[in-house]
């Protein structure tokens, strides 16, 4: 046992050895090190080199040291040393891609078996169990709602393949805002029933935009549908419809986990995931927000996020500019 | 008479939906069914109250399923505890024995409950790997 601790202690040295800003300093220095050899070598041997020259090819020799080939070998170093930055930048970048996608799959692949779990489970316990008519019903509204979240997520997996200008193609219509926003969270009724979330919906108007309603439902369910997912029970969502400006505001503010500072610019960054205690297992794919807020962008619009700290909620906002009301 | 004579499970879900149908397939095989949506409150229902078993979830907020199977084994309470995961690789099975679990289930529970009626092999699947926590015979 002792044998095995000691084996794992090296191991763990050998791997931070290993470690890519490790073997980065590791380079640099060697290269460093080496270009100082080289430059005290030709200088101490200037004499010499010169007698050398002087005896093949006499033509050659100048009485000065040649501060043109020390400053080419040096500049030569240099570019040697800015390749191998590069080939370390990118290296790093290829790893944190790999990564990411190793942790995208393992997440969006229990994303998607969660809900399925729970449409087997229903459809078994319909097949296997003498239900009434009525929790048949139920049953089947669980299976329903299961599906919707599927098919939000696969909606979600799609659109990020394609969430550049090129392909993602708008197709913007005149849409009641309010109305439609109220609509969706018409649909959510269910699930804020099972976390005992209590919704305070406030539109100050209901102006009518030129939308891509079908892109801008993406956009609400991701925000509500993380509100619900990062809160507590029985906490309240606060949903309102104002106009700041040259925006129409919709603003969703949860009494959820919260973010910390640094983690605010970071989250909608494709595949980001933010990591504390509080949400570890909780599972995503690290999508939605990076969708949502390129959808709002198609609109020339903003989507904006603050948060007074981790375990104190958080507020996203879409902001939509007023120049779309019809 | 009531069939398993109202005995107690404690389940561990933060998914709603499969908590919910988990408790009405335990409840109609005649359990008495408590909810727990994550560990913390687990945890703090066993130091209330005794259960005969528990079917956990390993993906929990706060504590997950493995943390939760340990501090319960720590504490040296003895109870089968069943894993409960979409995860379903040997690794994954095999972590959560470590931690304490004695079978780990993927979801399928109506299956196993209403077969485990007609057919004795389901039955003998929990009763053979509760050794740890004496013999105990679920469905």
């Amino acid at each position: 046992l002792k044998g095995a601790g000691y084996l794992e202690g090296a191991m763990g040295k050998l791997r931070t050895l290993f470690h890519p800003i490790m073997v980065f300093i590791g380079v640099q220095i060697a290269w460093i090190v080496l270009m100082a050899v080289w430059i005290n070598w030709y200088l101490e041997n200037n004499l010499a080199i010169k007698e050398f020259a002087q005896k093949i090819r006499p033509d050659l020799f100048t009485v000065e040291i040649q501060w043109l080939i020390l400053f080419e070998g040096c500049f030569l170093m240099l570019l040697i040393l800015a390749g191998v930055y590069v080939i370390f930048v990118y290296w790093n970048k290829q790893n944190r891609l790999n990564q990411m996608q190793s942790n995208f799959v393992a997440s969006v692949s229990h994303e998607l078996k969660s809900p399925l779990a729970s449409i087997q489970l229903y459809l078994e316990t319909l097949k296997y169990q003498n239900v009434t008519s009525e929790e048949e019903k139920d049953f089947v509204e669980i299976m329903l709602l299961d599906t919707q979240r599927l098919s939000g997520l696969i909606d979600n997996i799609l659109q990020s393949s394609k969430a550049d200008p090129q392909s993602m193609a708008m197709q913007f219509q005149p849409v009641n805002l309010g109305e439609f926003l109220a609509e969706v969270v018409k649909g959510y009724k269910r699930q804020f029933e099972e976390k005992k979330c209590i919704v305070n919906m406030k539109l100050e108007a209901s102006p009518v935009l030129n939308l891509d309603q079908r892109a801008l439902r993406m956009v609400f369910n991701n925000l509500i549908s993380n509100a619900i997912r990062y809160s507590p029970v029985g906490s309240t969502l606060s949903i309102n419809l104002h106009k700041t400006g040259k925006y129409w505001e919709v603003n969703f503010a949860d009494q959820g986990f919260g973010f910390d500072k640094k983690d605010l610019k970071k989250i909608f960054r494709k595949f980001y995931r933010v990591q504390n205690v509080d949400t570890q297992n909780i599972e995503g794919a690290g999508l939605g927000l990076f969708i949502s807020s390129e959808i709002v962008k198609y609109h020339k619009g903003q989507l904006k996020v603050s948060s007074p700290g981790r375990g104190r909620g958080s507020i996203f906002s879409v902001l939509l500019p007023a120049s779309r009301e019809v | 008479m009531m069939k398993n004579d109202g005995k107690k499970i404690l389940v561990v879900e933060d998914e709603a939906h499969l908590a919910k149908g988990l408790q009405f397939n335990l409840e109609r095989e005649g359990y008495r069914v408590t909810l727990a949506d994550n560990g913390e409150s687990a945890l703090e229902l066993l130091g209330k109250e005794a259960f005969d078993l528990m079917i956990l979830d390993i993906m929990l907020p706060k504590l997950s399923g493995l943390e939760v199977a340990r501090k319960i084994r720590n504490r040296d309470l003895r109870f089968p505890i069943l894993m409960l995961s979409a995860k379903s690789t040997d690794e994954d099975r095999e972590t959560g024995l470590e931690a304490g679990a004695d079978d780990y289930l993927t979801v399928s529970l109506a299956r196993t409950l209403a077969e485990g009626e007609r057919h004795s092999a389901p039955r003998g699947m929990v009763q053979g790997t509760c050794a740890r926590s004496g013999n105990f015979s679920v469905w």
